[in-house]
């Protein structure tokens, strides 16, 4: 058996041990629950104003199973962050990224939508990046890589940061857990989340259209 | 005859080759490489041969006839620093703090009552104080609801960096002051006053004591007595006064021992909590200073046994023999957290730092020059005090005559020569380079002396974006190539090589510079003119005409202008060194030991 023969085999056992085996056709056509957090908007503006932070939304974010890889709601994630953003003095301002499930490239796009210049990406498994307009795609200003270990107060400081960042001010680094056991325990999980998430991608709509709270 | 110059320094060691015949010499070649091992010891020749072999490079097809080295100052140093004062808070009377992002602005006095509990009454105002399990919407929730009801809300402690957040949530502005870490040692019930400023502001009514009282109803002696809380909220821009009767604040004076300086005007003993006035007077009023010692069991004791116990260890010499000839104080201040405070606050407490000096009566030269002889195979000379082959070396400078002086400006220590009709005279002083260092780590409290000592060399810089770069005079330059991102919205350093960030939070770059600036002013400013009023003819410093800056510190991008500053009131020429009309200041020594051993310039 070939590792990409062993890949596809985990991958079906774990669909199955999660008791939620739906075939993926059915994933693209659900339409959002009435109880999604976010209202969704047309195609999004570029902004102007310098004192916002512009937070990119991955194509699955808020929308199917409401919780990051750790089973924090995307709701208290997105109150923190945002809180974060506020608590600096900054305006926050939501757009779903449709075209790629790629969080470095989510965060570029969110920073060439920012006034600022300062965007944020996160994926529904909760990775985050901020990035900055001027910024290569595969580098960024700050990356969270680590999914599982990301608490809600590091999330608000997350906010905190891209807000001092957009201020031209220098952030405070953030001290974050490393444990070399998460990839081993969530490799999986983070598998079928991020092929949920690539699901989502969709080309025949404009790429980044806005959302409300 | 073919002669090199060896001038072995803390940092560096420089080597000048030139040509001696009938009694005219020219120079051929010259080279700096940095010193191996600790000045003065055998291991300084590795470090030799690389900066011969690379004179030898500029000289040409030459044959060296005889080194000259020089008599290293025998000068060892030590800093130590002194906290001398110290606040402490009994009770819980002061949060004097400054959150990054206070709410709201303005000043607000009630009694403290926490978020939750009943208010006892619509006459009086409230100061609310959150707890840290209270989230920010809640808190907001409940203080509107209060307000609506009638409550007089006057302002609000918080546990949480959610200031901001829950004045953005209210109908009306009352200050907010955040991030109080043991918001359970708030004592309830008591009154209170909150004061935020507003941008690029201070707190203005609780810094003032007249301002205290005033809201507490104070009697004079009641004034007196809060005096250090309004000391201490002085530059904050959000602050909380808690007037409880068992609370209290007292900045009180570190017993910090005695320096006493034994000399020609007998013992003069000096507390170091005096400040470093104190301390440079006592020392000043010797004629000659024969020794200083430290009280013992104390931080200054400790440091002179210290830098007695190197002197002896690198001279051979017993330690009681050795005698500390002189040293500088400088006053200076360095954030120490408040023993007793409730949201971790600092104060800036005052620092008296000194520098001690030793002077030996030799080095160990002699091994050093055997083991050069035994590895280049050229006959190695001892000639020379480095104070005169410096001067020698420095009067190659265009433009110069006699009387002259030199500052030298080093990393340990501050030496003056001068040379006059009536000879020669010259002086270690202690306090130079280093201690601006130890300045500027204890200042801003960065704890890393390596980083400091990049402060002390370098310009800054501050990345506006990743194109463009707008250095500390406020010149900008743009970028073909962007910086990587970790430099983005940072405070940068300017090397020659590189740019480094610093990463620490609130350092902004004026207030770098201004510090180091100031670290500058008050080390070399003060240092350079008590050494040379020290070689001066009749200690008056206008009686000489021209200063030459030699030394590691003269190459420093504006440790020269400060003294410049300084001498112009005296009416005296200063500069760096221009050795031969083309070299640094710092190969002034290698080329004096040549000009030393015969020979006019050609």
């Amino acid at each position: 058996m070939d590792r990409e023969e062993l890949v596809q085999l985990i991958t079906k056992q774990v669909l199955q041990q999660l008791g939620d085996a739906a075939p993926t056709a059915q994933w693209q056509t659900v339409q959002p629950q009435p109880d999604a957090l976010f209202q969704e908007g047309g195609s999004a503006a570029k902004g102007v104003y310098p004192d916002e932070v512009v937070i990119g939304l991955a194509p699955a974010f808020g929308l199917d199973k409401q919780q990051t890889i750790c089973g924090l709601s995307h709701r208290d994630v997105m109150k923190e962050m945002m809180a974060g953003v506020e608590e600096e003095g900054m305006k926050c301002r939501l757009v779903r990224v449709h075209n790629t499930s790629d969080v470095g490239f989510i965060a570029l796009t969110a920073a060439k939508y920012s006034g600022s210049g300062i965007g944020i990406g996160i994926q529904s498994k909760g990775t985050v990046v901020i990035h900055q307009k001027d910024l290569y795609p595969l580098t960024n200003l700050e990356l969270f890589p680590q999914a599982p270990l990301i608490t809600l107060e590091i999330y608000r400081k997350i906010g905190k940061n891209a807000a001092r960042y957009a201020k031209g001010q220098s952030p405070e680094p953030i001290a974050v857990m490393n444990d070399c056991m998460v990839r081993p325990k969530f490799q999986a999980k983070a598998a079928v989340m991020h092929i949920r998430e690539t699901e989502r991608v969709r080309q025949d709509v404009p790429a980044v259209s806005e959302v409300t709270w | 005859m073919i002669a090199a110059g060896i001038d072995i320094g803390n940092s560096t060691t420089e080597v000048m080759i030139a040509k001696q015949e009938n009694g005219k010499t020219s120079f051929l070649g010259y080279a700096s490489a940095p010193t191996t091992g600790l000045k003065g010891t055998t291991d300084n020749v590795a470090g030799v041969l690389e900066a011969l072999a690379l004179a030898q490079k500029e000289a040409g097809e030459i044959t060296i006839d005889q080194i000259f080295i020089n008599e290293t100052a025998p000068v060892v140093s030590r800093l130590s620093s002194d906290i001398i004062s110290q606040t402490i808070v009994v009770g819980s009377a002061m949060i004097g703090h400054n959150p990054d992002t206070p709410g709201g602005y303005g000043i607000g006095t009630g009694r403290t009552v926490r978020l939750g509990d009943p208010y006892p009454s619509k006459e009086e105002a409230y100061i609310v104080v959150v707890d840290r399990q209270v989230p920010f919407e809640e808190a907001a929730r409940q203080i509107q609801t209060a307000m609506d009801g009638g409550t007089d809300i006057a302002g609000a402690i918080v546990c949480r960096d959610d200031g901001v957040l829950i004045a953005n949530r209210l109908s009306r502005n009352i200050p907010i002051v955040d991030e109080v870490e043991q918001i359970e040692k708030v004592p309830i019930g008591e009154l209170a006053a909150v004061e935020v400023a507003g941008n690029a502001m201070a707190v203005q009514i609780l810094s003032n004591p007249y301002g205290i009282a005033g809201i507490f109803g104070l009697t004079p002696e009641q004034t007196k007595a809060i005096t250090p809380i309004a000391r201490t909220l002085i530059g904050a821009r959000s602050g909380v006064v808690i007037y409880s009767s068992s609370g209290e604040v007292k900045l009180g004076k570190v017993d910090a021992g005695s320096v006493t300086v034994i000399g020609s005007a007998g013992e003069i003993s000096v507390p170091v909590a005096d400040g470093a006035d104190a301390v440079n007077e006592a020392v000043n009023r010797q004629q000659t200073v024969f020794d200083i010692r430290g009280q013992q069991g104390t931080n200054a004791g400790a440091m002179f046994d210290e830098v007695k116990r190197m002197a002896a260890q690198r001279t051979g010499q017993e330690t009681e023999a050795v005698k500390i000839s002189d040293i500088a104080a400088v006053d200076t201040f360095a954030p120490i957290k408040i023993t007793g405070g409730i949201a971790g606050e600092y104060a800036m407490e005052n620092v008296v730092l000194i520098s001690s000096m030793v002077k030996t009566s030799y080095f160990p030269m002699r091994a050093l020059a055997e083991k050069m002889q035994e590895k280049t195979g050229i006959p190695v000379q001892i000639a020379g005090k480095e104070a005169s082959s410096a001067l020698l070396g420095a009067l190659t400078t265009p433009g110069v005559s006699v009387p002259v002086a030199i500052l030298d400006l080093g990393g340990g220590s501050t030496d003056a020569a001068c040379l006059d009709d009536s000879g020669l005279r010259y002086v270690h002083t202690a306090g130079a380079g280093d201690m601006v260092t130890t300045m500027i780590d204890l200042e801003l409290a960065l704890e890393d002396r390596d980083l400091a000592e990049l402060i002390k060399r370098y310009p800054l810089a501050k990345a506006e974006s990743l194109h463009i770069l707008r250095f500390e005079d406020q010149t900008v330059k743009f970028l073909e190539q962007p910086m990587p991102p970790e430099f983005f919205a940072r405070t940068l350093i300017v090397t020659e090589e590189k740019l480094i960030p610093i990463r620490k939070k609130g350092l902004t770059m004026e207030k770098i510079s201004l510090v180091r600036r100031e670290a500058k002013r008050k080390v070399f400013a003060a240092n350079a003119l008590r050494a040379l009023q020290k070689v001066a003819p009749e200690g008056n410093v206008r009686r000489i005409d021209f200063v030459i800056m030699v030394g590691g510190s003269a190459l420093d991008f504006e440790v020269p202008d400060l003294i410049n500053e300084t001498l112009a009131k005296y009416n005296i020429v200063a500069g760096r060194g221009n050795i031969l009309g083309k070299y640094a200041a710092r190969a002034a020594v290698a080329a004096g030991l040549i000009l030393a051993a015969g020979g006019d310039m050609d």
